[in-house]
């Protein structure tokens, strides 16, 4: 039997090279492990360690909170089916649901441009706005809008170096790409966010003070 | 022959990763604070750079009083409770992928055909999200609510 690498679209095997790590590492590795057995409590730990960070991820890629966490269970679930499969030493599990979500972002945002003349991401979000958090959530809303501005590598790449704080090599990893590249798209990426925000500056510093 | 950190490099490092030294990489962060305490032009990159950090942060901020629904943490474990596959299924009833797995590779040598039973349980979003109640009944609802319910106050007690 084929092993079922779980392989979303075209995404292959995390390489070796790209985010070598040690069972030390990779926090959820014990637990990998266990769920693997069929050990529920096990995978329900990796889902608390990481279910937070992949609907942020995918909230910031979509626009879409609604969005995001249907990609968040997608995800999770994946996870939970190649917990069996998976090879210590190759990346972490943390990374590997990464780069499964900012695949599935990558579909969701070719499925919109396909279907839709207008080819700009909605990312504002019309919920009432609770008091207490009003003007930093003003803020907030014109740095989505802006993020919603870049292109997805880009924007990828800035979600999990900066809003994230993913060491390079994580990032690089969930990216499949070099570290080269990884600061290149960074670069250009904070670069198209100072042209959009810089020049609002002191209206949105008045927002937050 | 460069030292380990120059302007030009420097000014690379604050281009991708902004004026926050958390965000720098791990290899290059102490020479890269050092070059910055000594040298004017780096202070100068670093305030351009932090001006642009603080109005991101400000969605960082922002970010961090949301956390994934509650909804979506009870589907994940409701879906959960159910094997992902008929492999994993039959991999549990025979102890494990460690146990089972030589003993299938055997049968497959011998010919035996099993993978008539390799199909992969495939759910859709809206078969994951009503996971716990479409086909189950008595026992088998209670036992699976229960489960579901156990993993998510599971989840909420995790310290943060």
């Amino acid at each position: 039997m084929v092993s079922e690498r779980v392989s979303p679209g075209n995404l292959l095997p995390l390489s070796a090279s790209a985010d070598m790590t040690t069972p030390l590492d990779d926090p959820d590795l014990a637990d990998v492990r266990r769920a693997a057995d069929g050990d529920q409590a096990a995978y329900g730990r990796i889902v608390h360690r990481n279910i937070d960070a992949i609907t942020r991820v995918a909230e910031r890629m979509l626009g879409s909170r609604a969005e995001a966490e249907d990609v968040a269970q997608d995800v999770l679930l994946r996870g939970w089916r190649q917990t069996v499969n998976w090879q210590a030493g190759n990346a972490k599990f943390s990374t590997w649901l990464h780069r499964v979500a900012l695949s599935r972002c990558t579909d969701r945002l070719r499925a919109r441009r396909e279907t839709s003349l207008d080819d700009s991401p909605e990312f504002v979000d019309r919920s009432p706005l609770p008091d207490a958090h009003l003007q930093q959530q003003s803020v907030a809303l014109r740095v989505r809008a802006a993020l919603g501005t870049l292109a997805e590598r880009q924007r990828a790449a800035v979600v999990l170096c900066h809003f994230e704080e993913m060491t390079n090599i994580e990032a690089a990893a969930a990216l499949e790409i070099s570290i080269e590249a990884l600061e290149s798209l960074l670069a250009r990426g904070r670069r198209a966010l100072r042209a959009a925000l810089l020049p609002e500056r002191a209206a949105l510093i008045g927002d937050l003070s | 022959m460069k030292p380990a950190m120059h302007l030009e490099r420097f000014t690379e490092l604050i281009d991708a990763y902004g004026a926050e030294p958390r965000r720098w990489p791990a290899a290059e962060r102490s020479a890269a604070l050092a070059f910055a305490s000594a040298d004017a032009a780096a202070a100068a990159l670093l305030r351009n750079a932090a001006a642009l950090d603080a109005l991101l942060d400000a969605d960082v901020a922002a970010a961090a009083t949301a956390e994934a629904s509650r909804a979506v943490r009870l589907a994940v474990a409701a879906t959960v409770d159910r094997p992902a596959s008929r492999w994993q299924e039959l991999l549990a009833l025979l102890g494990g992928w460690r146990i089972a797995l030589p003993a299938m590779a055997m049968a497959l040598v011998a010919g035996i055909n099993i993978g008539a039973t390799a199909g992969t349980v495939m759910f859709s979003t809206d078969e994951m999200a009503s996971a716990a109640t479409d086909d189950m009944t008595g026992d088998d609802l209670r036992y699976r609510q229960g489960f579901a319910e156990r993993l998510l106050l599971d989840l909420q007690q995790v310290p943060q």
